[in-house]
């Protein structure tokens, strides 16, 4: 404690003088230099991609025990019929709308984690997504995330002007840090502070830049918005730069131009709305900014919708259609840009559900559930076990693998940090990495 | 008579308009100082003022609205938040909108999220058990935590654990035995697909015995919430929920024990609350006045009323999305998160962008782009200094601070290739036109300072 508020304070100290100094000429100077330097050293080194799948995903309708006859009486209208489901092993299968991830599968570099869960499970979204949040089942106080106290943890990281990139408009606690520099956006290409008028833009920008530099040593509102407004303008910058250097705005490029995706585009799947669905669109942004080398080691996407209370078939079938498509092109997009080696993404969800079908074809809150990891190292196939259908506590799953386990491989094996000292206590590692 | 902007009057008014409703223009917080705070906590309390919007603003915008589409629900709402004669009243269905929360992204059928948003501005400043019972007994609030599908034998849980969650007591408060008896008691309660209304299925419901909260009875969903409110957790859960709202994201039990003692002792009157929020001399102190982020819809809101912009307010829909509060689409259950999770880097250029909307209006859609460029052909103001403190005085309702004035005075005194060139007070409508790149350009850079990002 005594030690985090003395880097408070140096920290602070730093945003001060660079503010009052010469606020906008620094801050567009550091803009400019950020990708190298510093940043640079990372920007080799590994990404971890979070895929949040919000509302709790029945795991049991997503791998699926299709052997187990218990399986088939508690489910008797929900069940995923036997021939229906894609195959893993003998026992377990994907359901049928995983196609792609099937193939995946195939190919060694998906891991499907069995059974995941935590003592005591909490049967509220929110606590539960907490709980996943901040690895910690036992404490309502935490507030920093499990990834934001690696971002404050590791030294390197808070130097890092662009450590976390979440798409979304509001940023999960996951990332939450002291000091780590993490931004939330939409879409990175009109990410930014936008003029007036063009001709205006560079007063303006020296303006707004200037209004937000001046940091205050007061922990207020004020503070803190400034604060937000300066980093925003420092990421949308270096985003930008990275996004030019690499010519990878390739939305707007006219067809049959030059670029690393002419041939055999991955086939990113389109979404209810038209376009590329919203999960598909943020992947395939976050294969761009790993392309465009930022040094930016997290990126966090969600997908939402996975509450089902009642008629749950089609609702999940779309969503893992989703998933499973998504996924597949995001792997063949960071493999033809030879970065799959570089990436490892994890997903979770805060709950599985009950294992009895409640009487509107869905089902209620659960625990224990599966989780995916993916990536060029990952050591794909089955890890953890499937959790026993005929040893039930109040109709729920009990978890095998506790999903810290899996926290920690990320942060020993792949990020290459203490897991113990994130976690606040001692996990043992799966053989998720080759 | 005109009250100075510094003056404690004005700051301490403009303060409540903001907070217990959605701000209010230079003219309207001068006439109400000469009112007294006291005199205004109580009409905005308990008067409530004929209210002409519901016939009104069918046809607002010159375009009819069709309440088949969520986004010209959207707007028919965001109308009533500008120009309502009743501020606190759309504030507080609002918090009720966050509070026991559905979302057409579930709720396939807008008349019922119409009808909802009703519900809220009716119920919304009375009993909270009243509520309560009427919320249980709401088609949308049915449909989006499924308790049409929550039937005898066969309970869905969902709703008869929010209730207790979310809506009521909070968690800790209950177990999980607790969530599945109080399922069996909705069991039943359902609502009529073609009139969209509340229907009783009494052959879905299971009268058998039920013990929640350790009270045993073969209990109907009236019942549950007659025993909800009896909980001691009650009158503190939803009074912090009251106080982060109105008056701090930071409400520890000793702040909101007061508010919870009055709410329990006035059996659950909404009302006699906020009085007492309004009223108390910590809504005034330097720990509550400028010490919350706007959130989305007051920014959105406070924005146009100040400036007075009289357009079509779709473009503000999508600008809200990008903030992060899209209306009669909460995220999930639990609403918004609200506090300091409304600003990001994403939020905050989302905000700035849509200022930059309203700074480009034509004058004669903006009465303030208008009014300024009168106020300085009559010769009112002599320096830059003077344009930085008049947008000042009518969009954030205080002074900047001294390095924000600064920096806007250099704004003005700074050509577009960064060069000195002193800002020249436009005389006619030669130099207005000259002038009039900056004057919209100072108008967006005011509501991007930092200032503008607070309540």
């Amino acid at each position: 404690m005594g030690n985090s508020r003395r880097e408070f304070i140096k920290n602070g100290l730093t945003f001060v003088s660079l503010g009052m100094a010469a606020p906008a000429v620094l801050a567009r100077a550091a803009a400019d230099t950020a990708p190298g330097g510093e940043a640079a050293k990372s920007s080799q080194g590994k990404v971890l991609v979070v895929l949040q799948m919000f509302g709790g995903n029945d795991g049991l309708n997503t791998v699926i025990p299709y052997t187990d006859p218990l399986y088939y009486q508690n489910r008797p209208v929900i069940g995923i019929p036997r021939t229906d489901v894609l195959p893993i092993s003998s026992k377990i299968g994907f359901h049928p709308a995983m196609s792609a991830m099937q193939k995946l599968y195939q190919q060694g570099h998906l891991a499907v984690v069995q059974g995941v869960g935590y003592p005591n499970p909490n049967l509220s979204h929110f606590r539960s997504t907490a709980i996943w949040e901040t690895a910690d089942p036992v404490s309502t106080i935490v507030q920093e995330g499990w990834l934001g106290r690696y971002f404050d943890d590791d030294g390197h990281l808070r130097e890092n002007p662009l450590a976390g990139i979440n798409f979304g408009a509001v940023m999960p606690r996951t990332l939450n840090s002291d000091y780590g520099s993490v931004v939330s956006m939409q879409n990175p290409a009109t990410y930014g502070f936008q003029p007036i008028y063009p001709m205006e833009k560079n007063v303006e920008v020296d303006a707004f830049t200037a209004l937000y530099s001046k940091g205050t040593m007061a922990s207020s509102y004020d503070d803190l918005v400034r604060k937000t407004g300066h980093r925003a303008y420092t990421s949308s910058e270096i985003i930008h730069k990275a996004l030019r250097k690499e010519q990878l705005d390739d939305s707007e490029a006219p067809l049959g131009s030059p670029s690393s995706q002419t041939l055999d585009a991955p086939a990113y799947p389109g979404g209810i709305r038209g376009g590329l669905s919203p999960l598909a669109k943020n992947l395939k942004s976050v294969a761009q900014l790993i392309a465009a080398d930022m040094g930016t080691t997290v990126f966090y996407v969600s997908q939402g919708g996975f509450d089902t209370h009642a008629n749950q078939p089609p609702t999940q079938a779309q969503l893992l259609q989703d998933l499973s498509e998504s996924l597949a092109a995001f792997y063949a997009d960071l493999k033809q840009r030879g970065l799959l080696d570089r990436v490892m993404l994890i997903t979770f969800s805060e709950f599985g559900r009950r294992v009895q079908q409640n009487a509107s074809n869905g089902t209620d809150h659960g625990t224990a559930s599966c989780l995916f990891v993916m990536g060029g190292r990952v050591n794909g196939g089955l890890h953890g076990e499937y959790p026993a259908l005929d040893d039930l506590d109040f109709g729920n799953l009990k978890f095998t693998t506790d999903f810290r386990d899996v926290y920690a491989t990320a942060l020993d094996e792949w990020l290459g940090v203490s897991s113990q000292k994130v976690l606040s206590g001692s996990f043992k590692p799966l053989r998720l990495l080759a | 008579m005109s009250v100075d902007v510094t003056s404690r009057e004005y700051q301490q008014m403009a303060h409540l308009l903001r907070r217990a409703g959605f701000g209010a223009d230079h003219e309207t917080i001068q006439s109400l100082v000469q009112k007294g705070l006291k005199s205004v906590v109580h009409s905005l309390v308990y008067e409530t003022a004929p209210d002409p919007l519901d016939t009104m603003l069918d046809r607002m915008d010159g375009e009819e609205l069709n309440y088949n589409q969520a986004g010209d629900l959207q707007i028919w709402w965001l109308n009533r938040m500008v120009h309502s004669p009743n501020p606190l009243q759309e504030k507080m269905t609002l918090f009720w909108h966050g509070h026991f929360v559905s979302a057409y992204s579930k709720v396939n059928n807008l008349l019922m999220l119409y009808r909802q948003n009703q519900l809220f501005r009716r119920m919304g400043m009375g009993n909270f058990r009243d509520l309560t019972q009427a919320v249980s007994k709401d088609p949308a609030m049915i449909w989006y935590l499924d308790n049409q599908y929550n039937r005898k034998g066969h309970a869905n849980e969902n709703y008869g654990r929010e209730l207790m969650e979310l809506f009521t007591l909070g968690i800790g408060h209950y177990t999980e035995e607790d969530v599945r008896q109080n399922a069996r008691a909705f069991t039943g309660w359902g609502f009529n697909r073609l009139t969209a209304e509340y229907q009783f299925n009494p052959e879905q419901h299971d009268d058998g015995i039920k013990t929640v909260l350790g009270q045993t009875g073969s209990w109907n969903g009236n019942d549950i919430v007659d025993i909800l409110m009896k909980q001691p957790s009650l009158p503190s859960f939803i009074c912090t929920k009251l106080y982060k709202f109105f008056v701090s994201d930071n409400a520890s039990p000793e702040d909101v024990k007061p508010y919870a003692d009055i709410f329990a002792s006035s059996g659950l009157k909404i009302q006699p609350v906020l009085e007492a929020m309004f009223l108390s001399p910590e809504f005034y102190s330097e720990k509550v006045m400028w010490q919350k982020f706007k959130t989305p819809t007051e920014f959105v809101v406070d924005a146009i009323r100040s400036t007075g912009t009289q357009v079509s307010l779709r473009p503000a829909l999508f600008a809200m999305r990008a903030m992060g509060q899209e209306l009669f689409n909460a995220p999930s259950v639990k609403g918004w998160d609200g506090g300091v999770t409304w600003i990001n880097t994403n939020t905050l250029f989302a905000r700035f962008q849509f200022c930059m909307q309203l700074a480009r209006m034509n004058p004669e859609n903006s009465p303030m782009l208008a009014a300024i460029e009168q106020t300085l052909l009559k010769g009112e103001m002599q320096t830059p200094e003077d344009v930085v403190d008049y947008y000042a005085t009518r969009l954030l309702h205080r002074r900047l601070d001294d390095h924000s004035r600064e920096v806007l005075v250099n704004y003005l005194n700074t050509n577009r290739n960064g060069e000195a060139e002193p800002f020249q007070i436009p005389t006619n409508a030669r130099t207005m036109r000259a002038a009039q790149l900056k004057i919209h350009g100072l108008m967006h850079m005011v509501m991007v300072t930092p200032e503008f990002q607070l309540v």
